[in-house]
């Protein structure tokens, strides 16, 4: 993938993730987990939105090089976390994967 | 809208059947500077459905993360979520200042195409071209400013789609044609400007409406609907306004459309002698732009 491609992946990957949050199925998902992870889940939800925002808000060629950089390691976490989003019930494994594309973009672009 | 777009179009169109083909082209132009008007209004309309409609998404998401943590352990952990809220204030500050840079751009074309419709009559004072000509200039230097924003992480330039360059052949009315042969690769790159940026535009508007509609489908009407509870009295209309605003995600093109006909239209009329391009499009497209516009301000008054 080129860093247009791999951005646009990115974004799209970010984009169902927020949608996953959104439905019914993870509120319901969320009744049977613990506090904490409820707190993460909603620190979760916000760290993904203020992504999609910056990465709209930021220039392509501005991150180009650092994007191709981390080619593989994105591609890894955005197919890990459309695996993970299949199955919503699995609180812990969508947080994780979540965890781990936001931790891969913050090396292209700073993040809180 | 409607109105408007009748009496811009009907009238010139009208006239022009019965006369030459010069001043047949001369009421196409005035007809073209009409409906560029109207499509600067609709547009205008866009921009504020676009920002009202990122920053609804953004509020619900808020909402949504403050509800699964709960509003006690949000307290408790008040200077993480208040960190994350500046962000996101800040990130939508961001976004709104790159709309009302695109409006500031879409008002200047809106006005030039107000001046240029009162010059095609050939009865134009001075004034009015020394005021088109101003207009043209600060298109001319706000053009740059435009090519370098960036949506959805590209800057608009990028979207634009490559074009030949523009030949003005001669028009009779000799304030016309002067405005023309100075202003017209001007008004081009401002109309390939505005064509690139409606199109990444749109996409972001539609990634916005429909995270903000699947919330709205979710709290509104699946929510009340299952609940052991009385439903709402709201709960039809509720339910009634989410369907009409995800049907109207549909006519999301319609924007593209008029703008692409708008840019395709102002080629023909300044390089055809007898220009050939159909109005019709441009005035369905510019009639389509405003219903989407007008649906979703309805749908959505607080927008």
């Amino acid at each position: 993938m080129n860093p247009a491609d791999l951005y646009s992946a990115t974004l799209a990957s970010l984009v169902s993730a927020r949608s996953a949050m959104l439905t019914p199925e993870w509120q319901d998902a969320l009744e049977n987990v613990s506090k904490v992870d409820r707190v993460k889940a909603s620190h979760k939800l916000l760290d993904t939105q203020h992504a999609i925002l910056v990465l709209a808000n930021t220039q392509l060629s501005t991150i180009a090089q650092k994007m191709a950089d981390q080619k593989d390691a994105l591609g890894a976490t955005i197919d890990n976390l459309a695996k993970a989003l299949a199955s919503l019930q699995k609180v812990g494994t969508v947080l994780d994967a979540i965890t781990s594309i936001l931790n891969v973009l913050a090396r292209i672009i700073p993040l809180i | 809208m409607t109105a408007r777009l009748l009496r811009i179009t009907i009238i010139p169109l009208a006239l022009s059947l019965l006369t030459g083909c010069d001043t047949l082209r001369l009421q196409a132009f005035a007809t073209f500077a009409g409906l560029g008007s109207a499509y600067i209004t609709a547009f205008h309309g866009l921009t504020r459905q676009a920002g009202s409609a990122q920053i609804a998404t953004d509020s619900a998401v808020a909402i949504r993360a403050r509800d699964a943590a709960g509003s006690a352990n949000v307290a408790a952990d008040a200077a993480a979520y208040r960190t994350q809220i500046k962000a996101a204030d800040q990130d939508l500050t961001r976004y709104l200042a790159n709309l009302q840079l695109l409006d500031a751009h879409a008002t200047m074309l809106g006005n030039y195409f107000n001046a240029i419709t009162a010059i095609t009559d050939g009865k134009a004072a001075d004034a009015i071209s020394a005021s088109a000509d101003s207009m043209a200039t600060s298109i001319g230097v706000f053009n740059p400013r435009i090519k370098d924003m960036k949506i959805a992480g590209k800057p608009v330039a990028d979207f634009v789609k490559p074009a030949t360059r523009l030949i003005v052949t001669h028009f009779a009315i000799k304030a016309l044609n002067q405005r023309l042969e100075r202003d017209a690769p001007i008004i081009d790159e401002a109309l390939a400007l505005q064509e690139a940026a409606v199109a990444a535009l749109s996409a972001q508007l539609a990634d916005a409406l429909a995270a903000s509609l699947q919330l709205q489908e979710m709290t509104a009407v699946i929510q009340p609907y299952v609940k052991d509870a009385p439903l709402p009295e709201s709960w039809s209309r509720d339910r009634e306004a989410y369907v009409r605003t995800r049907l109207s995600l549909e006519s999301a093109n319609g924007a593209k459309e008029a703008i692409r006909e708008l840019h395709l239209a102002f080629r023909d009329l300044v390089e055809n002698p007898a220009p050939n391009h159909d109005l019709h499009a441009l005035i369905q497209a510019v009639q389509s732009m405003s219903t989407y516009v007008g649906e979703l301000g309805a749908a959505h008054p607080s927008h």
